[in-house]
């Protein structure tokens, strides 16, 4: 069993300079999108099919003062990843080293992973008819290289190594960033069992667009059932059995011949 | 706002997979509560369910971004079966395929003895099987009913607050699709000219589904007004609030029920037409493919 990995992203450090974007689309090949102007410099407005990662611009005010936060998105890799439970095909599947990766080859392009996916990190590609993601580089890790979007980041906000010393790091920047007064947190040690992108943030995970409690698209399967079979016995108990059962009279007709006429 | 990643086609899918489903287990059930006195209408029910599980599979297919490698969903790497368990989109492939084999067996047994279909080639062997006719239409009955629930556990199983936030959409869709399948067997029923009493006992069984319906849509609204508010708001006061309110709860559910009331209470005593079952089945099938429509695109909305 390998060692698993981490991305280590530490918003602090982050300039917003989007060489991990384009490094992305180059290393993989990927399309350009076609957006317009949303607002902002942020850009594109999402991720996609066509675009695995991509820095997202929030503006906030604090006290008076406009900061300018920047977070790097892209699929988190989860323990418990949604995308794989609920894909049908089988196309997605979990590595020993804790990357989730995306079989384009099965994929039919249901679009089931991209409405399951808590942080929208999956989406339909135009190019492919299929659903794509980030797949943290597998291929250039078994060749000893670094993802290609560490390995363009200039600032050393988004790093990379064996999850348990990315941890190790991620709480130490955390507990220097508190020193000097920043509410600082580490974000994937324990969401979905543990993510394999780690954050550390300097505000609430909702500030940066992250939900503070993730849920595994799953989660509410056997409830949403049991209630629904719940349903079916009273269904059959009314209106079916109370309004057609038969109260006494014999069926006035032989069973399994053509067609009755009245009934 | 969310890029649609499901389509109005999804919505089409849901409605005919569930709104067949329900006219076939309708059917049967019906048919056999009575001891046989429902025959007609079991066939019918196979007559609306098999086609339209067909017509709602082939949406399903024109949807994917790769039709041609549907077949993914049912073999696996190795063209062995796959069957995940955790993926409800792989169980309603294959409750779906199951449907598809024992119901379209027996809605062929009642094709078998049709005037114009005698001595088509393969059709002699459904023929007069009455055994066969009831083995298969009990095997396909609990397929029938959990691809009712299913169409809405299918939504259940995402990261939409609107769609994960409360148990009941399963409850919901099963509930929205019989009382579709009751209505599509009674615009039947009021086509071929049957008798009204037919009819009365029908728009009977749609008005408790009807009311089982309204029952459930309120729990679900106050549960996800406390647990996912902004999801509950695009329907109650946003986006989607007309449709919501005047589509599907005006119009698809309040007004035939008070029809089918009015209708019910009045009937013993009036020779009345079939106008007003025929109408409240109308608008209980609108509302029920508006519910997948309206639910499906505000799903989408916050998410
Ligand atoms: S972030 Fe989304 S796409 Fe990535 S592993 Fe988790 S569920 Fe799958
Ligand atoms: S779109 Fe592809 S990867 Fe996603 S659930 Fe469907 S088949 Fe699986």
């Amino acid at each position: 069993m390998m060692a698993e990995l981490a991305m280590f992203i530490d918003v602090s450090k982050c300039t917003g300079c989007r060489g991990c974007q384009v490094a992305c689309k180059q290393w993989n090949e990927l399309p350009a999108v076609k957006t317009g102007f949303s607002g902002s410099y942020e850009n594109p407005p999402r991720i996609g099919g066509d675009t695995w990662t991509k820095v997202r611009f929030v503006e906030k005010e604090d006290s008076g003062k406009m900061r300018f936060l920047f977070r790097k998105e892209q699929c988190m890799h989860c323990t418990e990843a949604s995308c794989e439970a609920v894909c049908a095909a089988g196309a997605i599947r979990k590595t020993d080293q804790g990357l989730v990766v995306l079989n384009d080859d099965r994929c039919v392009g249901c679009k089931n992973c991209v409405v399951a996916c808590p942080f929208h990190a999956v989406g339909l590609s135009e190019e492919t008819g299929s659903s794509r993601k980030c797949r943290l580089c597998y291929e250039r890790i078994e060749n000893g290289m670094e993802p290609a979007c560490v390995k363009a980041c200039p600032t050393g906000a988004v790093s990379f190594g064996e999850r348990d010393q990315v941890l190790a790091r991620a709480k130490q920047r955390v507990s220097v960033l508190r020193d000097s007064g920043v509410n600082a947190t580490v974000y994937g040690e324990n969401e979905l069992g543990g993510l394999h992108v780690l954050y550390v943030l300097d505000d609430e995970p909702e500030v940066y667009g992250l939900p503070a409690h993730p849920r595994v698209a799953t989660a509410g399967l056997l409830n949403n059932w049991l209630h629904a079979l719940i349903g079916v016995g009273v269904v059959a108990f009314a209106p079916f059995w109370l309004i057609f059962r038969e109260r006494g009279k014999a069926p006035d007709k032989s069973v399994g011949t053509g067609v009755d006429g009245n009934a | 706002m969310h890029e649609i990643a499901w389509p109005v086609i999804i919505a089409i899918y849901l409605f005919v997979a569930g709104d067949g489903v329900a006219a076939f287990y309708t059917g049967i059930l019906a048919n056999t509560f009575s001891k046989g006195k429902y025959e007609r209408i079991a066939k019918i029910g196979a007559y609306i369910g098999v086609p339209l599980i067909i017509v709602g599979l082939l949406m399903l297919i024109i949807d994917l971004g790769r039709p041609l490698s549907f077949w993914h969903f049912v073999l696996g790497e190795n063209f062995l079966p796959i069957f995940r368990p955790s993926s409800t989109m792989s169980l309603g492939t294959w409750l779906l395929t199951a449907f598809t084999v024992f119901g379209g067996g027996y809605a062929l047994t009642w094709l078998a003895e049709e005037e114009f279909a005698r001595g088509w080639p393969v059709l002699k062997y459904f023929a007069s099987r009455p055994g066969l006719r009831k083995t298969l239409g009990y095997l396909a009955l609990p397929f029938a009913v959990l691809i009712a629930c299913y169409t809405g556990v299918l939504l259940a199983s995402t990261a939409a607050p609107l769609w994960n936030s409360t148990p009941y959409l399963g409850l919901l869709f099963l509930l929205s699709a019989t009382s579709a399948g009751l209505s599509s067997i009674i615009l039947i029923l009021a086509a071929t000219k049957s008798d009204r009493c037919l009819i009365y006992t029908f728009s009977q069984a749609d008005a408790i589904v009807d009311i089982l319906e309204l029952i459930v849509f309120i729990i679900l609204m106050v549960r996800l007004s406390s647990a996912a508010p902004e999801s509950a708001a695009l329907l109650l006061n946003g986006e989607f609030s007309v449709l919501f309110w005047l589509g599907i709860v005006a119009f698809g559910l309040v007004v035939p029920l008070v029809m089918e009331i009015y209708e019910l209470a009045s009937s013993k005593k009036n020779v009345i037409n079939t106008i007003v079952p025929v109408l409240s089945a109308v608008l209980i099938l609108a509302g029920s493919f508006l519910t997948r429509v309206v639910i499906l695109y505000a799903g989408q909305a916050n998410f």
